[in-house]
Order: structure tokens, then C-alpha cells, then sequence
């Protein structure tokens, strides 16, 4: 009777294949949060830079407008002449590759046609995979 | 016999010393990993907090543009924008009248984000996690004869311990703009007309 009793048991190594699974997903699982944690951050830094520098760009503009206005200023001469449709557009940088653009008449004393934002650089898109055919 | 209990005997001793290992560097590694995920707790927490910073100074800027520069309209369209609570709303207009300056706004957040009070005096306290200070009487504000640069100096932070989040000042000038004044009654100046040709 007693012959056919089985005792089960762990082998020698089982417990520290299972501690290096369990420490390879527990150190991977705090390398991903640490990276997703630092995305966000590096997400948020954009933020304030593009908040901060549009309203410091739009602060600049509404004293450049005020100086004007109360005529201790003179509207800049379009860059090149004056353009065909006699506009005028003041520049202020928001960041390396935005501005904002305040684009004035040419009346006496100008009237405001426009406050824009505008991209500076040229973007050249990657086309070059076909994944729509025309 | 004696052989016997003995190769029993050490191979119990062999799996106790191997699970010792174990648990040893399982408790280093954990220490380890429990350290990083408080690090990514913390700046996580931290980009979530400037997060709401950003997003309330600039509701509280837009407000300020929309009320064309008058520091009341602003707060009160500020308060009504972050959908306060209408005793949020008359005690704010109550402590309006007692305030030391002319539409500054205290207002105080709990740990999620969410509006608690709101007081016209800057020299209170706020009372909450985070707070928010709508500040007009900025130092520059400067007059002119058709109308003045007025200024607003938004800043949020935490309450304990006391530090600063974000600030963001901002500027319009009052004045009257002729083109801007028609825009605001649905009509184009003969230059906007144009341009939109």
C-alpha cells in the first residue's frame, strides 16, 4: 500500500527561475511607468512653452497696438513695400517655429484685420511610402 | 539507513539555503523597483499638477481677453467658466464689496482639482491643496489718454508646501480699436472685406 503513495516536491533551481521571471516583469513594469511618467512630463513642458509664449507674444502685440493707437508709434512699412492689397504685418514670436502675425491696414490710423497664428518653417512631409495611391 | 536521512536532510538544507537566496535578492530588486515607481509617481503628480495649472491660467487669461481687460467681468466670467458653485459665486460677489483690490480673485482647489472657495481679497489664505490668484494690480499698468494697458498676473501653486506652479501675465489694452469694434457688432470694415476677397 505504501508503494503506491507519490510524494511530490520542488526541485532544486524552480524557485529562482520563478524569482528572475518575477523580478525581469517587475523591473520592466517600472522602467515603462518611469518612461510614460517622463513622457507626460516632456508633454506638459510643451504645453507651458506654447501657453507661455503665445500670451507673451500677444502681450507684446497689444502694446505694440496701444503705442499705435495713442500715436507714439508709427505702423511699420511692410517688409519688400508695401504689398498689392496695402496690408501690414507685424511679427511676434511665439516659438521657434510660430508667430503671431497682426496684420493691419493701411488707414489713418490703421485698423486691425487680423491677430494669427502662423507657422514659420516649411514642414516636408515624408511621402515617399506609397500607402494611398492616387 | 543513516545515508538516507542524510541525502533527505541536505537536500532540505540545499532548497532552504536556495529560497533564502531567493528572497533575498527578491527583496532587493523590490526595493529597487518600489523606489522607481515613487519616482514615476512623483513626476507623473507633478506633470498632472502643471497640467491644471496651464489649463486654469488659461481659462483665466481667455477670460480676461473676453472681458476686454475689466478685472470684475473677468473674475466673474472666470468663476462662471469653471462652473461654480452659485454660493461660490455670491460669496466671491459679496467679498467683493469688502475686497482691497478691484477683482482680484483667490481661489481655492482641492487635491483632484476641484473648486472649493473664492475670495476677492489677496491677502487671504487659501485654503485648499491648490490655489489660483487672478492679480490686477499689476505695477505696469500703464495709462493712456484713449484708454490703458491693463495687466493680470495669473498664478498657481500648491498650498503645503507653498511653491509656485506656473505664472502667466497677460496684457490688453483697453482702448478702442475700430476694426475690432466692428468685428464685435458682426460687421466688416471695407479692409477686412478685402482681405477675405
Amino acid at each position: 500500500m505504501s508503494g503506491n503513495k507519490k510524494y511530490y516536491s520542488l526541485n532544486g533551481g524552480v524557485s529562482l527561475i520563478l524569482l528572475v521571471f518575477i523580478i525581469l516583469s517587475l523591473v520592466s513594469f517600472a522602467a515603462l511607468s518611469v518612461a510614460s511618467a517622463r513622457a507626460d512630463r516632456r508633454l506638459c513642458d510643451k504645453y507651458i512653452e506654447q501657453t507661455s509664449g503665445y500670451y507673451g507674444a500677444f502681450s507684446k502685440a497689444q502694446v505694440y497696438l496701444a503705442d499705435l493707437y495713442e500715436g507714439r508709434l508709427q505702423a511699420d512699412a511692410p517688409e519688400g513695400g508695401a504689398s498689392p492689397e496695402g496690408f501690414t504685418e507685424k511679427h511676434f514670436p511665439i516659438s521657434d517655429t510660430q508667430d503671431l502675425v497682426l496684420r493691419l491696414d493701411s488707414g489713418s490710423p490703421p485698423s486691425v484685420i487680423s491677430i494669427d497664428t502662423v507657422t514659420t518653417v516649411r514642414t516636408d512631409y515624408d511621402e515617399s511610402l506609397p500607402v494611398i495611391r492616387r | 539507513m543513516a545515508g538516507k536521512y542524510r541525502s533527505k536532510g541536505s537536500k532540505t538544507s540545499l532548497f532552504l539555503i536556495e529560497l533564502i537566496i531567493s528572497v533575498f535578492f527578491f527583496s532587493l530588486a523590490g526595493v529597487v523597483c518600489v523606489r522607481l515607481f515613487l519616482y514615476a509617481s512623483g513626476i507623473s503628480r507633478d506633470a498632472s499638477d502643471l497640467s491644471h495649472a496651464v489649463r486654469i491660467a488659461q481659462n483665466a487669461a481667455e477670460s480676461f481677453l473676453g472681458a476686454e481687460g475689466a478685472p470684475e467681468e473677468a473674475s466673474l466670467l472666470f468663476l462662471y467658466s469653471m462652473d461654480a458653485p452659485s454660493e461660490i459665486y455670491t460669496a466671491y460677489e459679496d467679498s467683493l464689496r469688502t475686497g482691497k483690490e478691484p477683482g482680484s480673485l483667490l481661489l481655492s482647489f482641492d487635491k483632484e482639482w476641484n473648486l472649493t472657495e473664492a475670495a476677492a481679497d489677496t491677502g487671504a489664505k487659501a485654503q485648499g491643496s491648490y490655489y489660483v490668484l487672478l492679480d490686477y494690480s499689476g505695477d505696469d499698468t500703464e495709462r493712456y489718454a484713449e484708454g490703458e494697458l491693463s495687466m493680470l498676473r495669473i498664478e498657481a501653486g500648491r498650498t503645503s508646501p507653498a511653491s509656485v506652479l506656473y505664472e502667466l501675465p497677460v496684457t490688453y489694452y483697453t482702448g478702442q480699436c475700430p476694426a475690432l469694434q466692428a468685428q464685435e457688432i458682426g460687421e466688416d470694415t471695407p479692409a477686412a472685406e478685402d482681405a477675405r476677397k
